[in-house]
């Protein structure tokens, strides 16, 4: 016991601040293959008092060695000598307070540790997502690499219906990917440490990544805003899958089901088919363009005032929402329909009559105009309340109702103009930022590099070669030459 | 049965083909308008007359057989007189002339054959010029029996045996000719093109009018109404209009070239390039209407600038290439004159519009609506104050929105394109082959579609 406590206790090195990264790292790297070559005698002891132990170390100064005893604990959890409340507390805190630069080195144990909180092993929903995701950040604190615990994040958090903890990761962008094998001279404890040299395979801080679960982490934050009703950014997810880079031609299954689905929920937060961004490659337009007739034909009725083209169109196409699961998404767009039939009414009136609304615009259900008045009257007050749109109703002369739009400009001020633009300029900045260093990765990689030297070979023997071309003709016959080509 | 419901029979079938019918008296008499023209337009002509107007149909139909008569072309006789069958039964032009049909159909055949047995007899003598001329002799014969696409082909034949540039003029014209025939626009413009690019001057003197007309007529044809207005304007009034002979008259080149004018240019260039314009004037003088309604659109009297034009529409709805697009002309007057009309003001009560352009007592807010729908008129419309209302630009804040808007793209656009890098960098791409993954995903996610 007493030699066990001295083992695990060993680290931090008590003047670990002033050491320099070489020595840390050699340190971390001692202690870590102390733990490994803990006996089994040693593990049941841990095993018989894992409270004491728990206590015995600080999960913020020395992570690695609580992450131990945690996993040692939780690898055997058959024989449980720990009340539950107390294994979920030491968790709960290990993941809240843990040393992000210490975990780097214990990837393998921290990972199916977040893999059992996030299949819901030790807490309800709520309290798991909001974990996770905070561990999350701990570990990447900007959430802008891509790991496998992303997905694992999206899907539970979906699938339990519980959303908003999980936001704080799912609302950032996402623009980096794990990379396979890469030579980094630095150590590990390096703060300065780029993130694709600690988040990946080699550290296990992510289970390998495929094309799949990158398509499929986005195409379920869709869902999730979608579930949200933020439908401009379910578009932007989607729009992430459907313009996912393709090689060989290849188009998946899920950008497939992504673009119908982008296809409807353009129509929600813009009111008229969406466009594809430029990069959209041109064999998945070209398979959009064959497997979403349908869509596209509702997309292109619902732009335009004859609602009862729409409402035949989504009729008529029935069979085909039922089998893409797109019913309620469909629903949604019907009732959008006149919403927007009435906001695009603002490019035209400032002041419009409830009577001119009720005539000009229908609704995308029956394809009917509204029965009466007060019917327009009061799906315009629930749009302004729903804060869809920026006006007023108001009464005029012999009683009539009208309906006034105001301005749609975002800010009131210069100096809110200025914050946007000082916000715009600096993500701007970050941005160029992170393109430098990819930049800089990308010009070490072993690909570049090969392609670079062929480009110099093939440049060099251009040259060579059009000298010769100079050298042979001062031989030959010039007349005959220019005779021949022109 | 009555002629009043012979009449209404024969429109009512006549609108269900999608004819334009005019049931006002134009101002011209059928046989007064037709002897400005010459050739094959004069059938064309009548024919539409007969289409489209009430009171002239029945003196339209009969000139139209007569003229299908004078000629060789069966095809046209018969339509003549199917219409006449229905429109005016007991004229004695509704009796099927059987005995000419059978002959001429018989002497048309007889001669085609001769002129094909002539043309391969060149053929044996590969004499270029003999093959020339009796292509250019099937051809004649053909376009006048009505066989259209067989004569385009035969015309086009000549071209292979070309050796003079007057060769190339006459096989284009001959082409333009049928094309203009076939109302084939394309066609129509391609080879007037043709000849304009041979640079042959005195040629290109005498046929610049030609040229010009066709031209415009084919642009017209294809909606491309401003560069129409300059193909007409530039019409040149002082050498020969010999070469317009049986296409088209001054006065339908005044009503061309001013109507477009009208639709398309602004106010400098009206003046400029249409009422000073030294060659078109002489034009205009033949039409002093049109003369009259540019001038009081550039002084800005734009009802009576619309009341003239309003008076010339029935007219100009019986002319064989004006006909299709007078409605989309005249609106875009009409459009123009209210946003001019709007220029000045910051603000106009519907009321003041009505007076100025109100039809028939029917309010214009509706007119004013899709216009502004279109993106034509830069206005919105109070209906409470019923006020039309001038968007006042603030140039300052569209600046700011832009660049917010700018700014905000392009770090969407550049995170976009990093995370695609990025993707590839880490070899993630979508490649042929994944399917078995898909498939399994694809269950995965419909059981949570289904449930969720």
């Amino acid at each position: 016991m007493e030699q066990l406590s001295s083992v695990l206790t060993s680290y931090p090195p008590a003047s670990a601040s002033s050491t320099s990264h070489k020595q840390q790292d050699e340190h971390t790297r001692v202690y870590l293959s102390a733990l490994a070559k803990l006996s089994a005698s040693n593990k049941r002891l841990i095993l018989e008092q894992p409270e004491a132990f728990l206590k015995l170390l600080d999960p913020a100064k020395n992570s690695i060695g609580y992450l131990f005893v945690l996993n040692t604990i939780i690898l055997n959890l058959s024989e449980p000598r720990i009340g539950r409340p107390s294994l979920l507390d030491a968790i709960v805190v290990f993941l809240l307070t843990f040393d992000p630069i210490q975990v780097r080195y214990a990837g393998n144990y921290l990972l199916p540790l977040l893999e059992a909180v996030g299949t819901g092993k030790f807490f309800p929903p709520r309290v798991a997502v909001e974990v996770l995701a905070t561990a999350m950040l701990r570990l990447d604190p900007n959430a802008s690499m891509f790991t496998s615990t992303h997905l694992l994040l999206a899907t539970y958090a979906y699938e339990t219906d519980c959303v908003e903890p999980a936001l704080k990761v799912l609302d950032r962008d996402i623009t980096s990917y794990p990379i396979a094998a890469q030579k980094e001279q630095r150590f590990l404890c390096d703060p300065e440490l780029p993130l694709t040299s600690y988040l990946s395979l080699q550290t296990g801080l992510t289970a390998p990544v495929k094309a799949v679960t990158v398509l499929e982490y986005d195409f379920i934050r869709g869902l999730i805003y979608m579930s949200r009703r933020e439908w401009t950014k379910a578009r932007k997810a989607l729009e992430r899958v459907i313009a996912y880079p393709t090689k060989d031609k290849g188009v998946s299954k899920i950008m497939i089901d992504a673009h119908k689905k982008w296809l409807l929920v353009g129509l929600l937060s813009d009111g008229e088919a969406p466009s594809f961004p430029g990069y959209t490659s041109s064999s998945a337009k070209s398979a959009y363009n064959v497997l979403s007739s349908g869509y596209r034909e509702v997309a292109s009725t619902f732009s335009t005032p004859k609602a009862i083209d729409f409402v035949n169109e989504v009729i008529s196409n029935r069979p085909l929402w039922l089998e893409d699961g797109n019913v309620s998404l469909i629903q949604e767009v019907q009732v959008a329909y006149q919403k927007w039939q009435i906001l695009n009414l603002r490019r035209i009136y400032r002041e419009v009559s409830i009577y001119k609304i009720q005539e000009s615009t229908s609704s995308g259900e029956t394809g009917e105009p509204l029965a009466n008045p007060q019917e327009v009257i009061s799906l315009v007050q629930s749009m302004i309340d729903s804060k869809a749109l920026k006006g007023e109703i108001t009464v005029g002369q012999d009683s009539e109702s009208f309906l006034t739009f105001q301005g749609e400009q975002e800010w009131s001020s210069e100096k809110d103009f200025a914050r946007e633009i000082a916000q715009a300029h600096h993500n701007i900045n970050l941005l160029s930022q992170e393109y430098k260093a990819s930049n800089e990765r990308l010009s070490g990689h072993r690909d570049y590099v090969r392609f670079m030297i062929r480009e110099q070979k093939r440049a060099d023997k251009d040259d060579s070669e059009a000298g010769g071309f100079d050298a042979q003709i001062e031989d030959e016959d010039l007349m005959n030459d220019i005779v021949h080509h022109g | 049965m009555g002629t009043s419901s012979n009449l209404l029979a024969f429109f009512s079938r006549m609108k269900s083909q999608g004819a334009i019918i005019v049931e006002d008296l134009p101002k011209f008499d059928v046989e007064s308008y037709i002897s400005n023209y010459q050739g094959r337009t004069r059938f064309d002509r009548l024919m539409l007359i007969g289409e489209s107007s009430v009171p002239l149909c029945v003196d339209a139909l009969k000139a139209a057989v007569v003229e299908a008569k004078s000629g060789r072309d069966v095809g046209r006789y018969r339509g003549a007189w199917e219409y006449i069958r229905v429109a005016a039964p007991n004229e004695p032009e509704a009796i099927r002339d059987d005995a000419w049909i059978e002959s001429t159909e018989a002497a048309n055949k007889a001669e085609t054959a001769r002129l094909e047995v002539e043309l391969k007899g060149y053929r044996n003598n590969l004499i270029k010029e003999s093959i020339r001329m009796g292509n250019e002799d099937i051809g004649t014969h053909l376009e006048e029996i009505g066989h259209l696409k067989e004569a385009a082909e035969a015309y086009g034949r000549m071209r292979h045996d070309v050796s003079a540039t007057k060769h190339i003029v006459d096989c284009a014209q001959h082409l333009v000719s049928v094309a203009l025939q076939r109302r084939d626009w394309v066609s129509v413009i391609s080879n007037a093109s043709k000849v304009s690019g041979l640079q042959a001057t005195e040629l290109e003197r005498d046929l610049q009018p030609y040229l010009k007309a066709v031209s415009g007529i084919g642009q017209m044809g294809l909606g491309k109404y401003h560069e129409a207005a300059t193909s007409f304007l530039q019409i040149n009034s002082a050498g020969s209009l010999e070469s317009l002979q049986g296409l088209v008259t001054s006065n339908d080149i005044a009503i061309y070239g001013g109507l477009l004018a009208l639709a398309t240019m602004d106010r400098n260039d009206l003046q400029t390039r249409v009422l000073d314009s030294p060659t078109f004037r002489t034009f205009l003088e033949h039409e002093p209407h049109v003369r009259k309604a540019i001038s009081q659109f550039i002084n800005g009297r734009y009802s009576a600038c619309l009341s003239i034009l309003g008076a010339l529409q029935a007219d100009c709805l019986l002319d064989l290439y004006l006909q299709k697009h007078v409605a989309t002309i005249f609106t875009r007057i009409r459009r123009k004159c209210i946003v001019q009309y709007f220029i000045p003001f910051s603000c106009v009560t519907i009321q003041s519009l009505d007076e100025a352009f109100g039809r028939g007592g029917n309010s214009i807010e509706d007119e004013l609506a899709s216009m502004i729908k279109d993106g034509a008129l830069n206005a919105r419309i109070d209906s409470k104050s019923k006020l039309l209302v001038a968007v006042s630009t603030d140039p300052r804040a569209q600046m700011q929105a832009k660049a917010l808007n700018v700014a905000r793209k392009y770090e969407h656009e550049a995170k976009e394109r990093l995370r695609r890098i990025n993707v590839i960098a880490s070899g993630l791409e979508v490649t042929r082959g994944k399917r078995q993954t898909d498939e399994h995903w694809l269950e995965g996610e419909r059981a949570s579609v289904l449930t969720g």
